[in-house]
């Protein structure tokens, strides 16, 4: 077996090879996973990520957008019996295909909004019961909610943001 | 005692019930909420694509609420919550990593010069304000609604982080309703997904989970359905009208926030607990708890 290197994200190192190895393949992770996703072979995928075992799965997984219809509902990790932590390893191989721009245009939109405006989202309409339409800022002064976060001196956190994802 | 409310983006832009209503029912009990505006995204959306600055922004909330002397983080949303947990665990097990994003902090001129305590809403009704409080604001009245509790994923799993309930049979929701004078069962869909994570990848089977919740709840009888975070909410009680149309079904399951139910016993007016949010039938079921 041929071995290309520790998987890493950024500068941390993930899930061991022992680890994700562990899984037997018993499917009660098929068996949970509401969206029809076959969590085993993701396990396996991410073994070709680091062996060449699976190697082919692993290539054909990280440009396949059905990577990303995982909901993060968490319970293949609960029923898996071996303890192999399938979600961060579909985090991993998400992250990959990411850098093969197979990635949804809405999580890079919420990025680009964190980036302009602190947080995930714009202001968006809001409908209420009687069928009235607000807009998020009215709704938040008439319930004497804050107002949305002030971008004025942003400049420092859009820089540092930029920095990390440059050095990690 | 005082306690930081992070409110996470999807609560200060669009579900701002979960806020306002939160925010009222609080200062009932003598909690004073602060909340600071400057605060940003819990960094949930960069978690795969970009990690490092995921854990950044996570640890960037942490500095900045605690620098305002409080007991805790109250933390509104579900995906916010397992973020922070994450982070504090992550922290907590590797030093080096904490002084490196203490080093990035200062930059900003902030830090994180302790570990706060990270508080979901469930815990601090059932384990700060306690059941008993509680239970004398029912008095002893008791309501014939069966409510369904949906906790939502993030607020008890993975098992592998610290949990306020038992991630694998949780009961703090359903001692609440019940000190509350409500009844609450046990049904099959009760720790299943709402789908909203796949609203950003693929949102037509968010809506197919979200049925699945929705009408697979309503099956066992329940008059009422309550949760407390900003994404299932969004799922179950505002997109339900659109997600039942999608197969040919009508809206049939009343979905409140647990804070919404609260500031009704507590007395407080609808407006305030902003219930003109609400989507779901909730008229339906409206009367009765008002009737009290």
């Amino acid at each position: 077996m041929k071995v290309y290197g520790d998987v890493m994200v950024g500068n941390q190192l993930l899930i061991s090879l022992e680890t994700a190895k562990a899984c037997y393949t018993c499917f009660k992770c098929v068996g949970v996973c509401p969206v029809g996703l076959r969590p085993n072979m993701i396990v396996k995928a991410y073994v070709g990520s680091i062996v060449s075992e699976f190697h082919d799965i692993y290539e054909s997984i990280i440009r396949d957008s059905n990577i990303w219809i995982c909901a993060k509902c968490l319970k293949c990790v609960e029923i898996c019996p071996q303890r192999v932590p399938i979600t961060e390893i579909i985090e991993y191989l998400q992250f990959v295909a990411s850098k093969h721009g197979v990635v949804p245009k809405a999580y890079l939109n919420m990025i680009e909004n964190v980036v302009d405006t602190y947080i995930a989202f714009s202001s968006q309409t809001i409908v209420t019961r009687d069928g009235d339409i607000y807009l998020t800022e009215d709704v938040r002064d008439t319930w004497g909610l804050n107002p949305l976060p002030d971008t004025q001196d942003i400049e420092g956190f859009r820089r540092k943001l930029k920095e990390i994802e440059e050095t990690g | 005692m005082r306690l930081a409310v992070f409110t996470g983006c999807f609560t200060l832009v669009k579900q701002i019930a979960v806020e306002a209503s939160m925010l009222r029912v609080i200062q009932y009990f003598n909690i004073e909420p602060i909340t600071p505006q400057k605060t940003n995204c819990c960094g949930f959306a960069f978690r795969s694509i970009a990690p490092n600055t995921s854990l950044y922004l996570t640890a960037r909330i942490l500095a900045y609420l605690n620098a305002f002397e409080s007991e805790g983080i109250l933390t509104l949303c579900n995906g916010c919550y397992l973020m922070l947990k994450e982070t504090i665990y992550k922290l907590k097990e590797n030093q080096r990593l904490l002084e490196a994003i203490r080093k990035h902090l200062k930059d900003e001129g902030i830090d994180i010069k302790s570990i706060p305590r990270v508080i979901h809403p469930i815990e601090l009704f059932h384990d700060i304000i306690g059941i008993e409080t509680l239970k004398n604001i029912a008095n002893t009245k008791q309501y014939n609604i069966s409510i369904a509790t949906h906790y939502g994923c993030h607020a008890l799993r993975p098992s592998t982080l610290p949990s306020f309930d038992n991630p694998l049979n949780p009961n703090k929701m359903e001692k609440i309703a019940e000190a509350l004078g409500f009844k609450t069962k046990d049904y099959p869909e009760r720790l299943d997904c709402c789908g909203a994570v796949l609203l950003a990848s693929k949102p037509e089977l968010a809506m197919k989970l979200a049925y699945s919740k929705i009408a697979g709840t309503a099956r066992w009888g329940f008059q009422l359905l309550i949760t407390t975070c900003p994404y299932c909410f969004e799922m179950l009680d505002s997109r339900q009208e659109a997600v039942m149309q999608m197969f040919g079904e009508e809206p049939k399951l009343p979905v409140m926030l647990l804070t919404q139910l609260i500031g009704l016993q507590l007395g407080l007016n609808e407006k305030d607990l902003a219930l003109n949010f609400n989507l779901s039938p909730i008229d339906r079921v409206l009367p009765q708890i008002l009737k009290r």
